[in-house]
């Protein structure tokens, strides 16, 4: 009994491919070859656009469009093959689109994004350095010291994550320590000079120096200012080159950390240890 | 006075910011010196002092020219100047520093 329902559902089967086998295997043909052309296609296209116009244009908005653009019209070959008419798959297909697009938009806020792009400098989970790509599991980060990280998506969304690229500028701090004794303004005006001499400082937001503590022998000093993302490493370690050099010029010493300890006198010695009054000047040291 | 003027006049008056460096230097070819820069004069200046510098000592180093015996390629008359052609002081001694001076040269245009 058994036996005699596969035997029809085998003919049946034969029957659907002599009818429509010779056109569905044409069609799948066409799919398969035309997506991977088109996959050809995207990413020659896409470099052709980031090398030309990647400053001005939205590359990869465009080339996502231009592909969607070009799998419909590969689908809608692949209906008209199988022997549909290809206005009415063209216009289904059409609103199937739109649908879907529709869906995304509305839908977009709800699905969990992650808050960077390929691309991006970021600080994860300990690792700092380039997002070279992202799918459903994975982040790919390589770091700045040539390591290829893969952190685990559900990870990421438990972590902290700094995106370096998110804003155009950043903010230079770099804090010194002169003496009591050295040239506050000297060394205000000189540190000043330095950043306002640098080609990649910001004129806007203009650069500061804040006399910031007055502790432990010293006069801390806090220079702030700011430059384009893409500069910030080059331009603090080159800032801080630059100071050292002009305050050696200047003659402006820099501050060695410093703490004074004060020795009690030894027990046995004619004054109570207990009582706290002794000489600071007998058995202290600098 | 208003405070944007003031800014102005000390951003022009008080400490020039240039918009690049190039490092200057003589070549010598042709049994003559050239004056040459590096980038060249099309190309982007250098952003960084620092990186100026570092390329003119480092271009220092490939050659120690003879005053007497001078040889194509020898380079001679290395320095710093801006995106206006000035010589700039050299951040590291504070002066006008020269590698490999050969022959006189131009007294520097702008001093700080």
């Amino acid at each position: 009994m058994e036996k005699l329902f596969l035997t029809k559902d085998y003919e049946r089967l034969k029957e659907i491919m002599d009818l429509y086998g010779q056109d569905l295997l044409q069609s799948m043909f066409i799919l398969v070859i035309g997506v991977v052309l088109l996959q050809w296609f995207i990413r020659r296209f896409r470099m052709y656009l980031d090398r030309t116009r990647g400053n001005q244009w939205p590359v990869k908005r465009i080339s996502a469009i231009v592909y969607i653009i070009l799998l419909f019209f590969v689908l809608n070959l692949c209906f008209v093959q199988i022997g549909f008419d290809f206005e009415t798959i063209g216009l289904f297909l059409a609103i199937i689109s739109l649908f879907v697009i529709a869906l995304v938009i509305v839908l977009r806020p709800y699905f969990p994004t992650l808050p960077f792009h390929v691309g991006n400098p970021v600080f994860i989970d300990g690792f700092f350095g380039k997002v070279m790509a992202t799918n459903m599991y994975h982040t790919h980060v390589k770091t700045f010291d040539g390591k290829m990280v893969f952190i685990p998506n559900s990870k990421i969304m438990k972590s902290v994550i700094t995106n370096y690229h998110g804003t155009p500028g950043r903010r230079i701090k770099i804090d010194v320590s002169i003496p009591y004794t050295g040239d506050l303004i000297k060394a205000k005006q000189t540190l000043e000079a330095v950043m306002i001499a640098d080609p990649r400082v910001l004129v806007t937001l203009r650069p500061q120096v804040w006399a910031l503590d007055m502790e432990g022998g010293r006069v801390k000093l806090g220079a702030r200012c700011w430059t384009d993302n893409e500069n910030y490493w080059l331009t603090k370690c080159d800032l801080i080159e630059m100071i050292k050099l002009r305050f050696d010029h200047e003659s402006i010493r820099m501050a060695l950390p410093m703490q004074q300890i004060f020795l009690r006198p030894q027990l046995g010695d004619d004054s109570d240890p207990l009582s706290g009054e002794f000489d600071a000047n007998e058995g202290g040291c600098q | 006075m208003k405070i944007d003027d003031a800014l102005n006049r000390i951003d022009t008056g008080w400490m020039i910011k240039p918009n690049g460096f190039r490092v200057q230097f003589d070549i010598y070819t042709d049994n003559q010196w050239n004056t040459d820069c590096c980038p060249d004069e099309e190309l982007v200046h250098l952003k960084s002092e620092v990186t100026a510098w570092r390329l003119a000592w480092k271009l220092a180093q490939t050659c120690h020219p003879d005053p007497d015996r001078c040889k194509n390629g020898d380079l001679a008359n290395i320095f710093v100047v801006d995106n206006q052609g000035n010589r700039i002081p050299s951040y590291i001694t504070g002066d006008y520093t020269v590698y490999h001076p050969q022959k006189p040269l131009k007294s520097p245009e702008r001093t700080e």
